[in-house]
């Protein structure tokens, strides 16, 4: 059903809950890791392929909201779905705001777990995807002289080459030869994927400018 | 012990020896008397009896006498025939000691001294002071010389009779009597303010007559008669007493033995006392000594009373230093041995009177205060609702004040022993009165408890008794007394104001719980969700026929476990929020400990705290109500976790420890990390409606003590080493330890 690379992680510092999740998933046929703690969980490698990670709110020294603010600030973007024994509000809207995937208050529908886990695997593989868009967008655009980079500017900023060449202060003929070769580098034949290839890489320029 | 037998037989022996020798001594002494004149002569009489007095009392002496009558029968005219008398007699006995008695005797006995007994030592006596002079005595002759001292007996008269103008002077032709007649005129001489009559001369009849019609203002001096002026021989005694009979003035003389014929006084001779001195004398001769010869002592001043009232002399002219003589004894000298009995009796009968009255008074007033008391008792009892009893072991009698009848509901008559008692008595409080009792009587101690009695129509109302068991000496009849008062109000108040404590402990834990409602069901949760995802996994397995027996077994039993883990939370909060009886019972303070953490542990979490345990394995146990006691440590630790939330705290953790302090008391403690109590006021915490927390009720610690004081224990707090306060609470440990302690 899915694919073997994905995996789900489990945090909570409750033995008997852990392993009951362990069993749940492997019934559902995930692959499922059980840690007793954030910094156990943290000293894992990081999984290079779809996961999820579900998350106990409570929990001693560590609770659930720090790990997901660690995990963000040190770039591992994971698709959290946090367990909460109280349904208290202002904590489920902190978590939803720091980019949680659920939110389930305990005692829950093992269906509902099974299908939020499902959609945040989802969303982790279009993430993944989205990620190697991003990379190979920046890799090309890393790739691109400084000159190059400034029309490659120009262009995505919707500027005719004779605006262009003017703003550089060049002549209108290099301007077209550039354009030509930034097209190249960046492997695409409209100014469109141009574009569409800026947005992936998130370089667009501000409006205007 | 031989010893001292031997000491006592010598010193026999010689008290023995000792006075056999004295009585062959004393048998050897030999005394003749030799009297100048007639033994019937009072002056001579006298002196005899005071001499033989003192030679009696000596003791072993022979006494001889010869009275040679010089007056009548001069001694020159027959002392040859004296002489062979004397030599007939005495030649043959050796004679120790002759006494010469007056002046004729001792001249006689000097002169034939040699040849009547020349062996004899010489004492004289009855020898007047100027015929001394004339004498030339031997030195071995002693003997006291006398005095009649007129000149002293006329100072006497002129102090009786200051108006005395004149005397007549009385005395004798006799050679004695002229010579004492001329010392007498002599002595009036010094008184030249004195006409003196001397009637030496005059007829004896005559001097009589005369002496009776004397003026007032005149005395009569006697010396001595014993020849009158026809030459007959008379006893100056008796002349003394003729002439006090006819005087119509004082008589006054210069020997004592007239005094007794009428004499009124004067300084006298007493020729007994003279003879007394003699005799003294000669025994201290006897005795081989020799006193050497003396005076008399100064004649007394002797008056004689009668005279003195005959002739009208006042007693208050009696000089100091006179003797009186013949007064009527007064009654007091007279009968004093019967007066002083007399007093003495009326003395002890009316300190007996007195003693009777004072002890009636004494009985009356007793009796009269301890009507008072028994009334004030009476009356207190009655004020106090105390109904008074006692109770006769033997005879099962029951003895109650009408105020006791009247609490435990009989008849004012009516016989009440114990069985009827106990019939009023509540039965679930018949054993334990019973019990006490017994104790009471057994121990001979006191009895006291409070029970509850059931009138016939089902009311019940609480009596508290006190009382003490009494034996008589012999041990046989006990008896207990005591009073019983109603208290069923004291004990509806007891009741209530308990009901409002454990209502309000109740409220109290309520309140607790609800405070960590949210934490609790987390903790519930925990299983829940274990259980429930557990349940989904076993379906999806068994939809896939994928479920081994074995993993099955094991999910069944993980889902058991985390329905029993959720049942005990259940029951945890239970246990908090039912309202129960305070019931105590032995508690090991460490399950106390844990069952309190796990309804804490999701609190912890929700504050985000981390709880740490060290807690003594060997803790003796406490005698408490678990659920109170528990309250006392969540509402600690929950006060922890507040304490921590106020402010940030490093380490988040709160340290919960439990410990014996001695033998007898555990103490259990909660630190937190938190700011700390008030430093100004560490124990305000304490206090009802004190809160330093924003939303608290300020009940919980008030209450957590009184739940800990109410177990005989300490509720304190104070401010930890490193920061953070630290609350604790103590408590005794069970009394008595188990047996297999005590093993």
């Amino acid at each position: 059903m899915s694919a073997p690379d994905k995996i789900v992680f489990i945090v909570d510092d409750d033995a008997s809950v852990r392993k009951s999740l362990l069993r749940l998933f492997r019934s559902a046929g995930f692959r499922a890791e059980a840690f007793a703690s954030a910094r156990a969980y943290l000293d894992r490698a990081a999984h290079d392929g779809p996961s999820c990670l579900v998350l106990d709110v409570q929990m001693p020294e560590v609770t659930g909201l720090d790990l997901q603010r660690a995990l963000a600030e040190s770039g591992r973007e994971e698709q959290v779905i946090f367990m909460t024994g109280k349904g208290d509000i202002p904590m489920c809207a902190k978590a939803m705001k720091a980019g949680a995937a659920d939110f389930l208050p305990k005692p829950f529908d093992d269906a509902e777990l099974l299908a939020a886990v499902e959609r945040a695997l989802v969303r982790s593989s279009e993430d993944r995807l989205r990620l190697a868009g991003q990379t190979e967008a920046r890799a090309r655009i890393a790739a691109l002289s400084p000159r190059e980079f400034q029309v490659f500017e120009g262009v995505i900023a919707g500027k005719m080459s004779k605006e262009i060449a003017a703003d550089l202060g060049t002549a209108l003929k290099t301007v077209k030869v550039q354009r030509g070769r930034v097209m190249e580098k960046m492997r695409v034949s409209s100014v469109a994927d141009l574009v569409k290839m800026a947005q992936q890489a998130g370089a667009m320029p501000p409006a205007g400018s | 012990m031989y010893r001292q037998c031997f000491r006592l037989f010598l010193f026999a022996v010689c008290l023995c020896s000792a006075s056999v020798a004295g009585r062959a001594e004393a048998e050897s002494k030999r005394v003749l008397l030799l009297y100048a004149e007639r033994a019937e002569l009072p002056a001579i009489r006298a002196i005899d009896v005071g001499l033989r007095e003192a030679l009696v009392e000596r003791g072993g002496v022979e006494v001889f006498a010869e009275y040679f009558d010089f007056a009548r029968f001069p001694a020159e005219q027959h002392s040859g025939g004296l002489i062979n008398l004397l030599r007939d007699r005495y030649g043959a006995r050796k004679l120790d000691l002759v006494i010469p008695a007056g002046n004729g005797a001792l001249r006689f006995a000097l002169e034939h001294r040699r040849e009547l007994f020349p062996d004899a030592a010489i004492v004289f006596c009855a020898i007047e002071r100027r015929q001394a002079e004339n004498e030339s005595l031997p030195a071995d002759v002693s003997g006291i010389l006398l005095t009649y001292d007129f000149r002293r007996t006329v100072e006497l008269a002129l102090k009786l009779q200051p108006e005395l103008r004149e005397a007549v002077c009385v005395f004798g032709t006799g050679d004695f009597d002229r010579q004492v007649g001329e010392d007498a005129l002599a002595a009036l001489a010094l008184h030249p303010e004195l006409r003196v009559r001397r009637v030496d001369t005059v007829p004896y009849a005559q001097i009589i007559e005369q002496v009776r019609r004397l003026p007032p203002g005149t005395m009569v001096l006697y010396g001595s008669i014993l020849r009158d002026s026809a030459g007959l021989t008379r006893v100056a005694a008796d002349v003394a007493e003729d002439l006090s009979a006819a005087s119509s003035v004082p008589v006054y003389g210069v020997a004592a033995h007239h005094l007794e014929r009428g004499v009124l006084g004067g300084a006298m001779l007493d020729y007994a006392a003279h003879g007394r001195a003699i005799g003294a004398m000669v025994v201290a001769r006897l005795n081989g000594q020799t006193p050497a010869p003396r005076e008399a002592a100064s004649n007394p001043l002797l008056i004689n009373w009668n005279a003195l009232k005959k002739w009208r002399v006042p007693a208050s002219r009696i000089p100091a230093e006179a003797i009186v003589r013949f007064r009527p004894p007064s009654i007091w000298q007279e009968r004093r041995g019967m007066i002083i009995s007399v007093l003495a009796l009326v003395v002890i009968q009316s300190a007996l009177i007195a003693g009777l009255l004072l002890n009636r008074a004494t009985r009356r007033r007793a009796e009269r205060s301890l009507a008072e008391s028994e009334q004030r008792i009476g009356l207190a009892a009655e004020a106090a609702h105390l109904g008074m009893w006692v109770w006769e072991v033997s005879g099962d009698d029951l003895w109650m004040t009408e105020q006791g009848r009247a609490l435990f509901g009989f008849q004012p008559d009516a016989r009440i022993d114990r069985a009827a008692l106990l019939d009023r008595v509540h039965p679930e409080d018949r054993v334990a009165r019973e019990g006490a009792i017994k104790r009471a009587l057994e121990t001979q101690g006191e009895y006291e408890m409070e029970y509850r009695i059931q009138s016939s129509d089902g009311a019940v109302s609480w009596v508290s008794a006190r009382g003490r068991c009494l034996r008589s000496a012999n041990g046989k009849d006990a008896k207990l007394l005591g009073v019983s008062m109603d208290v069923t109000t004291r004990k509806q108040a007891e009741l209530e104001a308990a009901e409002q404590r454990e209502e309000l402990g109740h409220l109290s834990r309520v309140a607790l719980v609800g405070e960590m409602a949210t934490s609790l069901a987390h903790e519930l949760n925990q299983p829940l969700t274990a259980i429930v995802t557990n349940a989904g996994a076993a379906q999806r397995f068994i939809a896939r026929g994928a479920m081994e027996a074995g993993e099955l077994r094991e999910m069944l039993a993980d889902i058991i476990a985390d329905g029993r883990r959720a049942g005990e939370v259940i029951r945890s909060i239970k246990g908090m929020v039912r309202r129960v009886e305070s019931e105590r019972r032995p508690l090991d303070v460490n399950e106390i400990v844990s069952n309190v953490l796990r309804l804490v542990r999701a609190d912890a979490l929700a504050h985000g705290c981390a709880l740490a345990t060290e807690l003594d394995s060997a803790l003796p146990p406490v005698l408490g109500d678990a659920v109170q006691l528990q309250q006392v440590l969540l509402n600690l630790i929950i006060n922890a976790f507040d304490a921590m939330r106020k402010a940030p705290c490093d380490p988040c953790r709160v340290e919960i420890a439990s410990r014996s302090l001695d033998a007898k008391t555990v103490e259990v403690s909660v630190r937190d990390f938190g700011p700390g109590l008030p430093v100004d006021a560490p124990l305000r915490v304490f206090e009802r409606f004190y809160s330093t927390k924003g939303d608290g009720m300020g009940m919980g610690l008030a209450i957590a003590r009184s739940i800990v004081e109410a177990h005989g224990g300490t509720l304190g707090a104070e401010n930890a080493q490193d920061g953070g306060a630290r609350f604790w609470f103590r408590i005794p440990a069970q009394a008595s330890p188990p047996e297999e302690a005590r093993v």
